[in-house]
């Protein structure tokens, strides 16, 4: 039986974890190399998308296979408007990123939820693919296989310009740390409460009255949206957009760094992000074969390791707190 | 207005009729317990009146609405609930964890997406109102899974309370429970009050003698029998379809 | 304005690639009846095989022997996979993760042994020369296609319907006590089913090989045109993986001829209306006992 005691620690180690962590991620940019505040910054991006991947896979249960589709449409669309459509506004861009992954949220999150389980798994793989094919063969709109260059960091008329590395990390890390709390907070409402209790048990939950269903589809517009702003904001960060967004691999990439960093904890996540990502930049200076690295990766955590770091860091805390008392 | 009523109600798997013309008729406030051998289909009826499965024909009434086509979760908005027989709680979750999300369930906050849980103390109150009139508040961080039968059946019955249901549907509510467990569990039953309708489907005629008002006998997917204790007892056809079945 | 023979000829193709379609969609549902799993390196499973078809074929010049090495070399694949790790791995979303980590593996590895570019094999002399169609002339082989995938779409819809382990296949994995009833060893099934499933997939892959060439893109395209005919047709038929099959085989082959610049989305456009009305497919197959799907 948990004592007064252990529950106010048991607050207050994430507490202190927390600030640590985000006193490190301020101040790491201004000792290492600038390269190195890239990878950072791209984790980050690939953090907020890992994250809104695990709304689905860890909280809810469902696996989707085709999250690319939400981060390829936000891409495309602040690259559509900067590219095609001249338009220099940061805001208008990032928010048509929004609310074109809102809808596309809305109308893969229809169709696939018709379904559930295997069935459910292939829909979104399939509704990914065919965003994929469709950017792929429109080459007027879209480039095609070439992408589209030529995105340039917003200009906001202040003195630091977002060209610099170091400033776009910052200006990077203000989203993270939104959508961070954003999710934490979903996470921790009623309303998250109840998808792991879907996940767990769908049927009881409807038994007790819940319209699961209504559930899983905000869920999924929920993961839509997060999974649009990341895609956009890495727009930012490479200058450029090719087809590669969309495509399988991302989604599965993305996948691996939820459930390398462990899908049960919620900021598994964000560690399994840094995790791949820094596997990725390692293996890929010193050999061409990142896929079958990738590939190798996948078979190794979902065979040996399912619950990822944090979930090992978290038995390990458990154990270590029975220890104690 | 019965809260609960079937008419002409038949399903149909692939040419065998699991249940065929049943129409019952529960009246405000009665125990009643739906009985049969085993393959009578009384669990087929049960999702039936649930809406875990869809009449092949016939309709089903709760107070007077048409809920046929209507899902389960909307039948338990009515004022429908239920507890499984195999045991179906959120078994990686605490006590408190399963009946908060119970209790949560009919509550307007539901979907609230940015306070967190905790902030909505009368989640905690009903919660422990409840966990503690049934004598379980000591157990309540302990994992489902950890408890014995008898207290996650105890769990079980407390979360289909937790939604104050007008229409309480049990499923073998005794099952794999001793003497004693079976007796307590009875008597929590009885002590619930007569603005709850119950409708118990049950296979151990002790259990249904002890508590059901009114019986209703299945036998090969249909009706063969209605009626009092005294009545049932005494029907020959029930006698026959139960001869053998238990001594 | 299409004259009748070139219509005949783009009707024909369709049929064609319909039935290499139905050799990797045949697998994937009786994969899905059975162990419930989508395997996603069924693709892989096609394109591997298409190589090392090739590769043998070439080398000694027997086309036989190519398809016996592709097949072989992939069932034997299955057979592993399954046995040592499908079988370990707790849930069903993991064993989908699992496979798709293969489609990497086996990826990379061809690429290293392959290379980027397509490889060729061109189809055996007996099946060789071409039929004369009008003005046109259709290729022997792909007649030989036609038949071969009918003839396999007849034998399995006979295992399925007819025998004692398709009455399994049917009634899936979830009906444990039946098929313990009749005295068949559960894991032994999900291999067979596994082995089989993947040997389709090499068949498929190597006889492709004289028509679409194997080539380092075909595992997605193949398993994406796969997953697509399995919405189509429905997940649990093989009438409905055939149907499927043909109708995607038709749509691709017409829409290259008539609309070459959208097929690829004209494919994805059926799919999209047939989830927005059936979407467990045109082919309906019967109500599991007591479940709600």
């Amino acid at each position: 039986m948990k004592s007064l005691g252990s529950r106010v620690r048991h607050l207050r180690y994430p507490v202190c974890l927390v600030a640590a962590g985000v006193i490190l991620l301020l101040v790491l940019p201004q000792v290492i190399s600038s390269y190195y505040v890239l990878l950072l910054t791209e984790i980050l991006i690939f953090g907020i998308f890992a994250l809104s991947v695990n709304m689905l896979l860890g909280y809810t249960g469902l696996v989707s296979l085709g999250q690319a589709a939400f981060w390829g449409a936000g891409g495309y669309t602040v690259a559509l408007l900067i590219v095609q459509g001249s338009v220099d506004n940061f805001w208008l861009c990032i928010i048509a990123a929004l609310l074109v992954s809102a809808v596309l949220g809305l109308v893969f999150g229809f169709l696939a939820l018709r379904t559930t389980g295997m069935y459910f798994i292939m829909l979104t793989l399939a509704l990914a693919q065919m965003l994929w094919a469709l950017v792929w063969r429109w080459r007027s709109l879209t480039g095609g296989d070439d992408g589209l260059p030529g995105i340039t960091r917003p200009d906001f008329g202040l003195p630091w310009s977002l060209a610099d590395t170091v400033n776009f990390y910052y200006f990077i890390f203000v989203f993270f740390a939104i959508a961070v709390f954003l999710l934490y907070c979903i996470t921790r409402s009623p309303f998250g409460r109840t998808l792991v209790g879907i996940r767990e048990n769908e049927s009881r939950l409807q038994a007790l009255g819940y319209n699961t269903w209504r559930y899983k589809y905000v869920c999924f517009v929920i993961a839509a949206v997060f999974g649009g702003l990341a895609g956009a904001l890495k727009v930012y960060q490479d200058g450029f957009i090719s087809p590669t967004y969309l495509s399988m691999t991302t989604s599965a990439i993305v996948v691996l760094m939820a459930m390398i960093g462990g899908t049960r904890v919620f900021a598994g996540p964000i560690l399994g992000a840094g995790a791949v990502w820094i596997i990725r930049s390692i293996v890929s200076s010193y050999t061409e074969y990142w896929t079958l690295i990738l590939g190798v990766l996948m078979v190794i955590v979902v065979m040996f390791a399912p619950q990822g770091i944090a979930g090992y860091l978290a038995r390990l805390r458990e154990r270590y707190g029975t220890v104690k008392g | 207005m019965e809260p609960l009523r079937a008419e002409g109600i038949s399903k149909n798997f692939d040419g065998l009729y699991a249940v065929q013309n049943v129409s019952l008729s529960v009246r405000s406030g009665e125990r009643r317990a739906i009985i049969g051998p085993n393959g009578a289909g009384k669990t087929t009826l049960f999702n039936l009146l649930l809406g875990e499965l869809k009449p092949s024909t016939g309709r089903i009434f709760v107070f007077g609405q048409d809920v046929t086509s209507i899902p389960v979760h909307e039948r338990v908005r009515l004022g429908l609930a239920r507890t499984f027989q195999i045991m179906n709680l959120i078994t990686d979750l605490s006590v408190l964890d399963n009946v908060k999300l119970a209790v949560q369930a009919v509550m307007p906050f539901r979907f609230g997406m940015f306070r967190p849980q905790s902030a909505y103390t009368s989640l905690l109150d009903e919660a422990q109102a409840l966990l503690t009139q049934w004598g379980l508040w000591e157990k309540r961080n302990d994992r489902v899974q950890d408890l014995s039968y008898g207290q996650q059946r105890r769990v079980e019955l407390i979360m289909a309370l937790a939604s104050k249901p007008k229409i309480l549907l049990l499923d073998e509510p005794t099952s794999g429970l001793s003497q004693a467990a079976a007796a307590s569990f009875l008597d929590m039953i009885r002590g619930l009050g007569r603005d709850i309708t119950v409708v118990v489907v049950e296979h151990d005629m002790d259990v249904v003698f002890d508590l059901a008002d009114y019986i209703t006998v299945l036998h090969n997917g249909q009706v063969i029998a209605e009626g009092t204790k005294e009545e049932i007892k005494s029907n020959p056809k029930v006698r026959e379809v139960y001869l053998g079945e238990k001594g | 304005m299409p004259q009748a023979d070139q219509l005949a000829l783009v009707f024909l193709n369709g049929i064609a690639f319909g039935m290499l379609l139905f050799l990797l969609a045949a697998g994937l549902v009786l994969m899905l009846g059975v162990m419930n799993i989508i395997n996603l390196a069924h693709g892989s499973f096609f394109m591997l095989a298409g190589f090392i078809g090739v590769a043998v074929g070439v080398k000694t010049g027997n086309f036989a022997l190519g398809i016996l090495a592709g097949v072989g070399a992939i069932g034997f694949l299955g057979l592993v996979m399954e046995r040592f790790f499908l079988r370990r791995l707790p849930g069903k979303s993991e064993q989908v993760l699992f496979t798709l980590g293969c489609v990497y593996i086996i990826w990379d590895l061809a690429r290293a042994v392959w290379g980027s570019s397509p490889r060729f094999l061109s189809a055996p002399s007996i099946l060789g020369g071409s039929v004369a169609i009008g003005d046109y002339q259709f290729p022997v082989y792909r007649l030989a296609v036609i038949l071969f995938g009918s003839i396999i779409a007849i034998g399995l819809w006979f295992f399925v319907e007819r025998t004692r382990l398709g009455a399994i296949v049917r009634a899936g994995a979830d009906d444990k006590e039946m098929v313990a009833g009749i005295g068949i060893d559960i894991k032994r099934v999900f291999a067979a089913v596994f082995t089989l499933a993947a040997v389709l997939a090499g068949l498929a892959g190597v006889i492709a090989a004289p028509i679409l060439t194997a080539d380092l893109d075909m595992d997605w395209l193949i398993l994406t045109l796969a997953l697509v005919v399995m919405v189509v047709g429905g997940l649990r038929t093989i009438q409905g993986a055939l149907v499927g099959s043909l109708l995607i085989g038709l749509v691709d082959s017409l829409g290259k001829f008539f609309f070459p610049e959208l097929s690829m989305f004209l494919i994805f456009g059926v799919m999209a209306l047939i989830l927005a009305f059936r979407p467990y497919g045109i082919v309906r197959s019967h109500e599991k006992l007591g479940l709600k799907s």
